[in-house]
């Protein structure tokens, strides 16, 4: 933990300058109040003595009277400005806290690909730079250590500007007692951080302790009765919570041992404030009044001893800006607004593009190999349907098809143009997917659907259709219609059966192909829907999508034996395609599978094709 | 009230028995603390008045107590709230184990599935500490009392008329009060807001959700409202504060109109020799802190009254569970005739619907029974009930002529296995996942492979990284295992019970590929038609698949709650209904021009 000065300085220095992101006015405002803030211990400690000096030898009274006025006003004052400095400095954290939640945001739609939202470092230190900590009753966050800077900055203004004026009686006692001060402070909050690293160390084991506590009151709940786990589950978490506790108890009563020093230096500190000025007065060097403006004055000296909220707050803000940094330095390099100019060879806007897939490798970070050697073409207009086993690469394919990655090897084109060429803003509008874990978005059942095209946002008439067409029936008997809000979790938030939300799915999709869209994927697009609405959706839905490519991926072979072209990937490549009927005059998989499947329905099973294998 | 106490006396012994030489520290450092206002005011007193008359002892004395007063108010407050830190983790820890108890030892899950129920749960789960504080609570009420009753005490000391006058600090701590309820309100208003900022900020910053924004475009929206309803939060926060703080600030007008009046008095008195220049050093220090004083007192009676919330849930879990304890006969070993239900209604306590209506019908001993219907139809209802999930509050469920609701919950239970549609992913080590299928053997390897391989769960553990070692769980440094992995785990911890007498199966194969959901059905029903395995055993399969019941010896199909046909694939085949209709709609995706193939 030992840190070079210069480095806490520039660490201070960057919480600082965060500042700026809020309004000047603001910036402003506050530091007006933190100053007046400061000095006024220092104005009040004066007054009082002024108080007790008029107060013994002034026959007429009005300068009594000014004195308790202004003494009055002093107090009146203190706290006027502490209260109005408080709702400045809440909008300041607000103000800067959101301005960084922003930029997380901006930074992590940067990149064109989504490979770094899948890193473990990005997402760590987006959690970090924006997450709020917890404090005991408060939250810590970027905002909150910024202003936290700037209140230890004015507590020391305060207690040189208080020293200042116990220098007028005795320079060597203001020195004395800003130093011990200083000193204090900094050995408690040594001592107090050091505690909250210990306890933070423990963070994991707080999560598991969280964990076991959720089972027994969560989804798994019930197997917990079924199987008569609860017992087992409160010892476990019994061990573990004693396991988590112990370092930080143990940190805990050695601090709590090491008080000596700091209770003797306190003790003394204080007892010089009172008796230096006091002994003054028996010696009759000074008068009562100045005794009592020298007291109070060195008890506002001795204030800074005290460790508010603001050093555990710098102390998260730090490991927050830090977090923030790197995220910069890593992704910031371009800005949403201000990407590379589009590049030269644009999709060209109409018509539906052939899409081919050119001997295309793919493996993610870990190395584990997915596509492997895969040539694939997308003819225009094409029904084409992806079937397989589970992990073969399927959504992996509608990844690359998107740009969301770049293939390891070989190239994907658009009608010949290589899509590492092409202005992937551009290329992705033309594609409309849905995925298996499509986007539940907090918003109205119109925003879930319009979504899938932004820009035609406001398009009630065509959402209205695009549901229609998916068989949303039920919008329709919901009393707010479109303006449903389906955020479950807000105050008028509509639940919806998995069902119902994949036809919701379905309909922003078809949205997004009448929204010009040329190329429409869907992935499992039926798994949530009844055997009625199932055995329909060929026919009612894929069947009516007249303007785009469709790419259908299911493991329910019956859904897709309609599809032009039926491609049946196997170990990363194609090990089958044709139409239903071709493919099943072959002997191959499909057609093992497709028997497999529909053998269930027959009275005479199948070949038993226990030598099918999983890859 | 009374229960009040009781909850407070129960409190009291926990922190006892947990650390009783902290127990003693923290109470004497309490105390100290309330005197500390009075102490600090005492010695400022004497300090002025006995160097003003010169006597240096007195002055020694004085400072001495000042110098104390001071060191215990900086350390003091930080060693007690540590102190009680360390006290209210240990206590926190018995309670949380109390509770943890309590709720297992209800057999039904009614109170876990209901949002009333579970609201208080949960809230007495994030309230354990409002509990274990609670005597302390209490403790703190008393002495910020005492210490506000000593601080008046002591200024009608120098004038009755002083004491009187510190009712001033009366409105102002009204207006404190409204000022809070101002800020608590906008929290409260803001609190939705900014949930629905985090979820949409999540969207922008995870990749399940980023790859769909980005391929839709729609991440700017998405980013643009997130920032639109921070913006939101903070007008609304601007606005609520500002209005808080002017009435904090008209709070301080009239605090600052009676500190004035409370100096005009003294000062008079002092010009007339009734006062010592001390006692206006006393004074101002006195009716400075007057206001903090009287805050306190209201912080801690208000916070009295939060926790009054939190001991009734306590008291509720507790009264609940009582109600529910029952116990009953043990279950035959073997059932010899099997379940039977008759004329069973049910409705989820508060709500208005039937989801079963009289619904009769024989699960016979050593059959696999299929139960389909349409989503909705009360099939995952029907399986919560035989598994003692839930009572029935009408009609009757039966095992061998026995009443269900007379066995013992717990022994029935460890008659039962099941796979739940919603199946529980426990993120533990991939053994305990399986083994707490039967947690007596949880580490026993034999039964743990055999579990395994009943369930055709072999190659599922083999490609985990460290197999039977591998932590699931990506929050526990752990491996993410596929939907179907997670489902064959769970597959394989229903397989820890091999002899139960009910083994359910509800709606297993929704994510599956072709070869898994074939690999399951056959691995779940060769398993229970195995002659040599049935013994008595009922498997029942749970499905809105038809295709896949064939097999069952008998089909029940529901509908709407109803049973509505029953019998055999065969049977119902040949009576042309509901199931006849909807098999054939699943079939015909295979027949018509598939099977005319070159089959």
């Amino acid at each position: 933990m030992s840190r070079s000065l210069l480095e806490v300085t520039r660490g201070r220095i960057r919480l600082l300058r965060q500042l700026t992101v809020a309004r000047r006015w603001l910036v402003v405002g506050m530091l007006t109040a933190y100053t007046v803030e400061a000095l006024l211990p220092a104005i009040n400690a004066w007054v009082t003595g002024h108080l007790v000096t008029v107060i013994g030898d002034d026959p007429d009274g009005s300068r009594l009277r000014m004195a308790i006025l202004l003494l009055g006003s002093c107090m009146f004052a203190i706290n006027v400005t502490s209260a109005l400095r408080a709702v400045i400095t809440g909008v300041v954290i607000r103000r800067i806290d959101g301005w960084t939640r922003q930029r997380v945001r901006q930074l992590a739609r940067t990149p064109e690909q989504i490979g770094h939202l899948e890193s473990e470092t990005f997402q760590d230190d987006a959690r970090r730079a924006a997450d709020p900590g917890k404090g005991v009753g408060r939250t810590r966050s970027v905002g909150t250590a910024a202003v936290g800077q700037v209140t230890l900055l004015f507590k020391f203004l305060g207690a040189v500007a208080a020293a200042v004026v116990v220098a007028t009686f005795s320079v060597p006692l203001a020195v004395a007692l800003l130093t011990v001060s200083v000193f204090v402070r900094a050995r408690v909050r040594r001592q107090w951080i050091a505690l909250v690293a210990v306890k933070d160390a423990q963070a994991h084991n707080e999560r598991r302790l969280g964990y076991l506590t959720r089972l027994t009151v969560g989804q798994e709940a019930k197997e917990v009765k079924l199987f008569g786990l609860a017992h087992w589950v409160t010892r476990r978490r019994q061990a573990l919570a004693y396991h988590a506790a112990a370092p930080t108890w143990r940190a805990l009563w050695r601090v709590l041992r090491h008080q000596k020093l700091t209770i003797f230096l306190l003790a003394g500190s204080a007892g010089l404030a009172l008796w230096i000025p006091a002994s003054a007065v028996l010696d009759g060097r000074i008068d009562a009044g100045r005794m009592v403006t020298m007291i109070v004055a060195g008890w506002a000296v001795l204030a800074i001893g005290f460790l508010g909220f603001e050093a555990f707050d710098i102390e998260y803000g730090l490991g927050a800006v830090s977090a923030l940094d790197r995220l910069m330095l890593r992704h910031g390099h371009a800005t949403v607004s201000d990407r590379l100019p589009p590049p030269a060879t644009p999709v060209a806007p109409q018509g539906v593009p052939e899409v081919r897939f050119e001997h295309v490798h793919f493996a993610y970070r870990d190395g584990r190999p997915v596509l492997d050697d895969l040539c694939l073409t997308l003819s225009a207009g094409e029904r084409v349907a992806l079937v397989g086993p589970n992990g073969v690469g399927k959504t992996t394919l509608i990844k690359l098809l998107a740009g969301l990655y770049q293939p390891t090897a070989g190239r994907i084109t658009v009608d010949g143009h290589d899509l590492r060429d092409l202005d992937l803003a551009d290329w992705r509008r033309s594609l409309a997917t849905v995925f298996q874990d499509f986007l539940r978005y907090p918003a109205s059942i119109a925003d879930n659907v319009a979504l899938a095209a932004p820009e035609a946002v406001a398009d009630r008439a065509g959402v209205e259709q695009a549901l229609q067409a998916a068989g949303a029936d039920f919008v329709g008997r919901l009393p707010e219609g479109l303006d449903t809000s389906l955020w479950r979790a807000g105050s008028e938030g509509t639940e919806l059966s998995g069902g119902e939300w994949q036809r919701i799915a379905i309909a922003r999709a078809l949205f997004a192909v009448r929204n010009g869209r040329r190329i429409l994927v869907l992935d499992e697009p039926t798994a949530h829907l009844d055997v009625r609405a199932e055995t329909a959706f060929y026919q009612h839905v894929v069947s009516s999508v007249s303007t785009a490519t469709v790419v259908l991926i299911s493991h329910r072979l019956s859904t897709v034996r309609s599809a032009d072209r039926i491609v049946l990937l196997r170990a990363g490549r194609i090990a089958e395609q044709g139409s239903h009927d071709e493919l099943m005059a072959t002997d191959g998989e499909y057609r093992r599978m497709f028997l497999l499947q529909g053998s269930r329905f027959t009275d005479t099973p199948a070949a038993q094709p226990q030598s099918v294998g999983r890859h | 009230m009374r229960r009040q106490w009781q909850v407070l006396g129960h409190t009291l012994r926990l922190s006892l028995r947990a650390d009783r030489r902290t127990v003693v520290a923290i109470a004497l450092l309490m105390a100290a603390e309330a005197g500390l206002v009075i102490a600090t005011a005492l010695s400022q007193r004497w300090l002025v008045d006995t160097a003003v008359a010169g006597r240096l002892a007195g002055v020694l004395g004085a400072v001495a107590l000042g110098a104390v007063a001071f060191a215990v108010s900086v350390t003091g407050n930080r060693m007690r709230e540590n102190m009680l830190l360390y006290l209210m983790d240990r206590v926190n820890i018995a309670i949380s184990q109390e509770i943890l108890h309590l709720d297992a030892s209800i057999p039904t899950v009614a109170h876990l599935e209901q949002p009333r129920y579970l609201d208080a749960l949960d809230r007495l789960h994030r309230g354990t500490w409002t509990l274990a504080a609670l005597c302390w609570q209490y403790a703190g009420t008393f002495f910020a009392l005492a210490s506000l009753a000593a601080s008046v005490t002591l200024l009608a000391s120098v004038d009755p008329l002083l004491g009187a006058l510190t009712l001033f600090a009366v409105p102002p701590l009204l207006m404190t009060q409204r000022s809070n309820r101002i800020l608590r309100r906008m929290w409260d208003d803001c609190a939705e807001l900014s949930r629905r900022e985090w979820l949409l900020h999540d969207m922008c910053t995870t990749p399940e959700a980023g790859k769909e924004l980005a391929i839709t475009g729609a991440g700017d929206v998405i980013d643009q409202r997130a920032s639109a309803l921070c913006q939101e939060g903070i007008r609304r926060e601007s606005v609520a504060s500002l209005r808080a703080a002017l009435w904090e600030i008209l709070g301080w007008c009239f605090y600052g109109a009676g500190f004035v009046g409370i100096l005009w008095v003294l000062s008079a008195k002092v010009t007339n020799g009734e006062a010592s220049l001390g006692a206006v050093m006393m004074v101002l220090v006195l009716a400075a802190e007057l206001h903090r004083q009287l805050n306190r007192v209201v912080g801690e009676v208000g916070s009295l009254a939060a926790a009054g919330h939190v001991v009734d849930h306590y008291c509720w879990l507790r009264d609940y569970a009582r109600d529910q304890q029952r116990t009953g006969a043990a279950p035959p070993a073997r059932i010899e005739r099997g379940i039977k239900l008759e004329n069973v209604s049910f409705r989820y306590p508060g709500t208005e619907v039937d989801v079963l209506r009289d619904v009769s019908l024989e699960l016979r001993s050593g059959t696999v029974v299929g139960v389909v219907g349409v989503n909705g139809a009360g099939k995952t209802t029907l399986v919560k009930i035989l598994t003692g999930m839930y009572e029935v509050p009408a009609g009757t469920v039966t095992v061998d002529g026995t009443p269900l609701a007379e066995l013992d919950p717990a022994a029935w239970r460890a008659r039962v296995t099941a796979v739940f549609q919603d199946f529980a992913r426990f993120q533990l080590l991939a053994g305990e996942t399986i083994g707490v299928g039967n947690v007596r053997h949880l580490h026993d390897p034999t039964r743990l492979s055999q579990a395994i391989a009943r369930a055709g769960a072999g190659p599922t553990v083999a490609a985990l990284p460290d197999g039977l070692a591998t932590q699931l769980g990506p929050a526990f440094g752990g491996v993410e295992p596929s939907t179907g992995q997670w489902q064959r785990l769970a597959l394989g911890r229903a397989m820890m019970r091999p002899d139960a007498s009910l083994t359910v199966v509800d709606e297993p194969t929704a994510t599956l590929d072709p070869v898994a959901e074939h690999e399951l059905f056959t691995q779940i029903i060769e398993e229970g038609l195995a002659a040599d395995r049935r013994d008595g055993r009922i498997i029942l399969l749970v499905s809105h698949r038809f295709s896949t019941m064939r097999l069952a010896d008998q089909i029940i199909v529901l509908d709407a709650g109803r049973v509505v046909e029953c019998g055999s694939h065969a049977e119902l085949v040949r009576r042309d209904g509901v199931y006849a209709e909807l098999y054939r709609a699943q079939a015909d995706g295979y027949t018509v021009a598939g099977l005319s193939g070159p089959a």
